[in-house]
């Protein structure tokens, strides 16, 4: 399975892993990313936007505009208390997933 | 000149076919994304033109992005897409239970639909409006077809030396409606066009089968000497007919990609049609059937035909300066 189809699939978990440290606009969540995963992920830019729509209208985060420390209007995407509880559900599901995959892989 | 990342943008607003306050949102959004990443590329050293250049490749084709972004946004949650089809679903009932011959009750059904409409429209007209506007539409269009028929036999009359049957009061009072008439039914049709044809479309949508039932009303002898009971027997197609009508427009909402709604939308109301010739009138091939076929085809096709010429989407000019 390539990179992307791997991204594809996990790009909700990724981004409100990202949110929950801090609220973030757009391109700083693409660098952010970039940083946190030592250059492996780059997510596609093109999905990004319609990713955190989607998020926005299923309540999961909640998009503000206020004024970046360069002073220009960003706007912020803030993480809901239903995208904590997504969040957590996400991140069991992914645990569980990853140690039956690291199973079958090392026997 | 339009600067590359302008024309980019505005590539977006034409397709994104959303509310203003939305689309100049979501633009503001892209630009500043964009204007991010160019001057990272700039500082490492590339022209600002090829900056701009693969900054905006990096974000994808306008007509990629613009399509994922209205699959989001014009999905309907299952409560807008009940509140669109309610105004189908009422006619549905009053013919299922026989009560389209009760003037207060069909009066008062279009009277909810114009307050609502007219609620929607000091709101920006939220896309459940839509469905709405069409049954606010029907008795101001019906009234000016009949005022212009009017107008039409007595001038006939005039010319050919006999007595016309209205006072010539009543025929100026029709003159001078018709116009009125007809400017707010092609205005309000004009500004769903500009949104976006599948709105207008869906403001259209009623008209093919209240056509096709005045028409089976005009065959048992018009509106005041019909045939009820022949009538009530068509009854059941009526109420499955705008019960159809119901679902398509729950569908057109429900889906997200354009293409599945431009197709549910299509297939529906095609279906619908077929099924209301064959319904009402039992074959094909009744001449009845061109005029229903006719109204049908024009819901479809006019509203995208002029879309281009009334100058697309509101969004045309609202791509934000760089």
């Amino acid at each position: 399975m390539s990179k992307r189809e791997l991204l594809k699939g996990s790009t909700e978990t990724l981004l409100l892993s990202l949110l929950t440290r801090e609220p973030m606009y757009g391109y700083q969540i693409v660098k952010e990313m970039e940083k946190r995963s030592s250059g492996y992920f780059r997510l596609p830019e093109g999905t990004l936007y319609p990713a955190l729509h989607r998020m926005m209208k299923d309540g999961l985060v909640e998009g503000r505009w206020s004024t970046a420390p360069s002073g220009q209007l960003r706007r912020y995407y803030h993480i809901t208390a239903d995208g904590q509880k997504a969040l957590a559900d996400m991140q069991q599901e992914w645990a569980a997933f990853a140690r039956a995959v690291s199973l079958v892989v090392q026997s | 000149m339009p600067s590359e990342l302008h024309i980019y943008l505005q590539d977006i607003a034409r397709r994104l076919r959303l509310a203003a306050a939305s689309r100049a949102e979501v633009l503001r959004e892209l630009a500043d994304h964009v204007t991010d990443e160019t001057q990272e590329l700039e500082q490492q050293g590339l022209a600002r033109d090829e900056a701009v250049k693969q900054a905006l490749h990096r974000l994808g084709g306008p007509q990629e992005l613009a399509g994922a972004l209205y699959a989001v946004h014009s999905q309907a949650s299952w409560g807008e897409a009940l509140l669109a089809s309610l105004p189908h679903l009422a006619f549905a009932l009053l013919f299922a239970l026989h009560l389209w011959g009760s003037t207060p009750l069909v009066t008062a059904m279009l009277a909810t639909a114009a307050f609502f409409s007219l609620l929607a429209w000091r709101r920006g007209t939220p896309v459940w409006a839509y469905p709405w506007l069409g049954y606010c539409l029907v008795a101001p269009a019906f009234s000016g077809i009949m005022a212009l028929a009017a107008v039409t036999t007595g001038a006939w009359d005039f010319f050919n030396g006999r007595q016309p049957p209205l006072e010539v009061a009543a025929y100026v009072a029709l003159v001078l409606y018709i116009p009125i008439v007809l400017w707010f039914v092609i205005s309000t049709w004009v500004r769903a066009i500009r949104r976006d044809w599948l709105y207008a479309s869906l403001v259209a949508l009623p008209f093919p089968l209240i056509t096709s039932w005045l028409l089976l009303l005009g065959q048992n002898g018009g509106m005041f000497a019909y045939d009820g009971q022949r009538l009530q027997e068509a009854d059941g197609v009526s109420a499955a007919l705008f019960l159809g009508l119901a679902v398509v427009t729950a569908l057109v909402y429900r889906f997200g990609p354009r293409t599945q709604k431009v197709a549910a939308l299509t297939l529906g109301l095609g279906l619908l049609v077929v099924l209301a010739v064959v319904g009402y009138y039992g074959n094909l091939a009744s001449s009845v059937a061109v005029p229903i076929v006719l109204v049908g085809a024009a819901i479809l096709l006019l509203p995208v035909l002029l879309e281009g010429r009334l100058g697309g989407t509101e969004g045309r000019s609202a791509a934000p300066q760089r």
